[in-house]
């Protein structure tokens, strides 16, 4: 199971100012959710390594989409904490 | 009696919606010649009601409540939220059927189906895209029903097989002379938001389209469960492939196309179940 209050955070800026929030009022918006240090730090410095494992991934990819990664660019984020064993499945 | 006329499953990725004028040529000619075709044969069967079974995509739900099943048995419903469905439906609602959506729902829970039930739902990509690409003149009432996609658990693969006949014996059940067309949306394979994004798995959906063509339900419960762990999350939709199948009794899949689409990030797929009505 995802955290709770990380991805409540995601959903929420899901909403028609969540972007300028995001953009102009990231540690004000991140104080509303009672999240981890460490989750409050990686949403600070966009750590999406340390998130990954911790955000839904259809939030993750809005999430992404939010940051201004195109598909090509989300995919090369995410495709750089794949696993040997991801690696040898997407590529048979 | 209501009379289940034709059973239907076609992809609907948001980058079909998104990006359509930006696709290339090839790419947006094969949408609409295939979504075309599926329009065209849904169309002439002359539906009074779709039942469209598909998942929702964080637009309805979230973690404080995410049912299993549930069936939209409103007499209208809201369109799609999504910033990039605005262009196509703006603001617009879509018609339901609550008489056929109350005796689903009625039907479900007297066949120990425990469905969530919704009058007012938000109608979001997954079947708005379908919906926009079959080009409807005037659309007939949707009884939307969703199945968690979105954070595990799911549903199981048998579950969904099973769903698709109980669907099928309700709306067979119900006194009104209906002429009802079950659509399926999603899949085929697909990866968002995770480390194996972009990636298509097209073993994956060549077995499934194996499955449905040949295998009983037995097999095509323990494979998809089987194959489901190995390949990526999206691929979790050809659940309501398996409804479609469970409500067409198993008989007369026909794909009417798929291709592997990276622009849209999925494997691509339409089918028909063909079956004498």
């Amino acid at each position: 199971m995802t955290d709770y209050w990380t991805n409540k955070l995601v959903f929420d800026l899901q909403g028609p100012h969540g972007k300028d929030q995001w953009t102009n009022h990231r540690a004000e918006v991140i104080a509303r959710y009672p999240v981890p240090p460490k989750i409050e730090q990686a949403l600070l410095n966009d750590d999406i390594g340390v998130l990954i494992p911790v955000i839904n991934p259809y939030l993750m990819r809005f999430f992404l989409l939010m940051l201004g990664y195109d598909d090509a660019k989300s995919i090369e984020v995410l495709e750089s904490f794949q696993t040997d064993e991801e690696r040898k499945r997407v590529n048979g | 009696m209501a009379k289940l006329v034709g059973s239907f499953a076609a992809s609907h990725a948001p980058n079909i919606a998104r990006s359509w004028d930006t696709l290339q040529d090839d790419t947006r000619d094969w949408l609409t010649t295939r979504y075309d075709e599926l329009g065209k044969r849904v169309k002439a069967l002359e539906p009074d009601v779709l039942v469209i079974h598909s998942n929702d995509h964080w637009i309805n739900f979230f973690l404080e409540n995410m049912p299993a099943f549930l069936i939209g048995v409103g007499e209208e419903h809201d369109g799609p939220p999504e910033p990039f469905m605005q262009p196509i439906f703006n603001g617009c609602t879509f018609p339901g059927h609550a008489g056929l959506g109350s005796h689903l729902l009625e039907f479900a829970m007297d066949a120990d189906f425990d469905p969530a039930y919704s009058h007012r739902i938000k109608i979001d990509h997954g079947i708005g895209i379908p919906l926009w690409r079959m080009g409807f003149e005037t659309l007939p009432p949707v009884v939307p029903v969703f199945l968690n996609l979105m954070e595990e658990p799911f549903p199981t693969p048998k579950r969904c097989l099973a769903w698709g006949h109980m669907i099928r014996d309700a709306i067979e059940a119900y006194p009104e002379d209906l002429r009802v067309v079950v659509l399926g949306t999603g899949g085929l394979s697909h990866s968002i938001g995770e480390t194996t994004m972009g990636w298509i798995d097209e073993p994956f959906d060549k077995a499934c389209m194996d499955l449905f063509a040949n295998a009983p339900d037995a097999k095509i419960a323990s494979e998809l469960s089987r194959m489901l762990k190995e390949t990526g999350n999206g691929g979790a939709e050809v659940r309501s492939w398996s409804i479609a199948h469970g409500a067409a009794g198993g008989k007369g899949f026909e794909m009417i196309d798929y291709i592997p689409m990276p622009e849209t990030l999925i494997g691509c797929g339409l089918a028909e179940w063909k079956f004498a009505a």
